[in-house]
């Protein structure tokens, strides 16, 4: 009844590019941490813990749930470093992904109790977006950020960090906005892409 | 699939979009290079929000977090000729749960692929590795998961009274001793099998009800009647 199952480990059809990669970038980390390097693994943390925890702080506002969400990230970062692949972004927007993601999964997970309980959620949403705004003021210290952001349209801002750093769906945003869904949507990704040029990323 | 699919990428990459239509910009992202390319960049661009947002975590975390990776298996590469669209959707769009029934599957069937070379044993295996899979891959199925007193971690998979036992990063046993699984209820245990000497195991244990636990102790080699041992897990079945 019983076996051992003991996966095949392979060498990944991209390690000619790999060799070629200088070895402290964060990508030849990650591949390092697929082979369950443990030492590359506290390097990666090390490197990227500062932005998964005050991503996640952001958008969950609570300092203990930010750490859980914080260390499943990390967990699932070392379970999955086998399956990174580099031609879907860079290796810390990977991460970061994963991080925003499980973020708004706890953010959906806990409102979806919430919104069978009470009407009040529309009032308190309110309110959570007056800090949410404010705090953008207050913390995007990081000059090129805050200067690219500065180039966006009121509308185009409001609802890129309204989506990203506040957690909330795009029609939730329109709702907070009092802007038409379609037209939400549709400056979330001109804002982004006005962001994207202005920072001169493009991956 | 609205006209304007095209312009979700936006709040696709922010993760704005509600789930139906986040399946449905998912979707369409494998049809049209475009948006896969859009969608990289302005994750990017997020990228640097979130760098921007930057702040100390509590240094305790880290301790923590090292200790949970020392016994925690790695997910398997994924084989085979890449289907770069089937691998982005592991990543982007897996659920923790999708990913971890999608690697017991892959372990499952390499089950099938390893063990057997008779063809009466394959049969066997075959029909095994269709029940344990069935058991995975009920959408209703119950988890549970508990590590053992003496390392490795035990999962449990339910489904319409049928379970499967999981175990990975067992430490290995004297020669003269072995692993045995139990399903245990009030006052009564009965054999489920021995879990064989390797770092990780899968067992399907038929027939099991509401109130059950599984079990797993360490006893002489061949197996005991019943436990001689205080188990170091009981996990539950279907909770
Ligand atoms: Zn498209």
């Amino acid at each position: 009844m019983a076996a051992d199952v003991r996966p095949l480990r392979r060498r990944s059809r991209h390690d000619a590019v790999i060799a070629s990669e200088p070895d402290n970038t964060l990508e030849a980390v990650v591949r390092r941490v697929a082979h369950g390097d443990e030492s590359a693994f506290e390097r990666l943390y090390d490197d990227v813990s500062g932005a998964v925890f005050g991503l996640i702080r952001r958008v969950l506002r609570d300092p203990a749930q930010a750490e859980e969400v914080t260390q499943e990230v990390f967990v699932e970062v070392w379970r999955t470093a086998t399956r990174f692949d580099a031609r879907k972004g860079s290796a810390r927007t990977w991460i970061l992904t994963m991080a925003h993601r499980r973020a708004v999964d706890r953010v959906r997970s806990a409102q979806a109790t919430h919104d069978r309980e009470d009407t009040v959620a529309a009032r308190e949403q309110v309110r959570v977006f007056d800090e949410v705004a404010e705090e953008v003021e207050l913390r995007l210290e990081q000059q090129q950020v805050h200067h690219c952001l500065g180039t966006l349209t009121e509308l185009q801002r409001e609802s890129v960090t309204l989506a990203f750093y506040g957690g909330y769906t795009y029609p939730e945003v329109a709702t907070l906005l009092g802007a038409p869904l379609g037209t939400v949507k549709t400056r979330m990704r001109d804002g982004l892409i006005r962001l994207r040029d202005c920072l001169g990323v493009t991956r | 699939m609205s006209p304007d699919i095209h312009t979700s990428t936006g709040a696709y990459a922010a993760d704005a979009l509600p789930p139906a239509e986040r399946e449905e910009v998912e979707q369409h992202l494998a049809d049209c290079p475009a948006c896969a390319q859009e969608v990289i960049e302005l994750r990017a661009a997020l990228t640097r929000m979130a760098d921007a947002a930057a702040e100390p975590p509590p240094p305790a975390l880290r301790a923590r977090v090292l200790a949970d990776v020392r016994r925690t298996r790695q997910l398997p590469p994924v084989l085979g000729p890449g289907d770069s669209r089937g691998r982005s959707r592991w990543w982007w769009a897996g659920t923790p749960l999708q990913i971890a029934a999608a690697a017991l599957l892959i372990a499952v069937v390499s089950l099938g692929v390893l063990l057997v070379q008779r063809q009466h044993q394959l049969d066997e295996q075959r029909q095994l590795v269709a029940e344990i899979t069935s058991v995975l891959n009920d959408p209703g199925r119950a988890v549970t998961t508990a590590d053992l007193a003496s390392g490795g971690r035990g999962t449990v998979v339910e489904s319409h009274g049928q379970a499967v036992f999981l175990a990975s990063d067992l430490p290995s046993v004297a020669s003269a001793r072995t692993y045995q699984l139990w399903v245990m209820s009030p006052g009564h245990a009965r054999s489920a099998g021995l879990l064989g000497r390797g770092k990780s195991a899968q067992v399907l244990v038929p027939a099991v009800g509401p109130g059950d636990s599984v079990g797993v102790t360490v006893e002489p080699a061949g197996g005991s009647p019943q436990p001689t041992t205080a188990p170091l897990v009981t996990i539950p079945v279907g909770s």
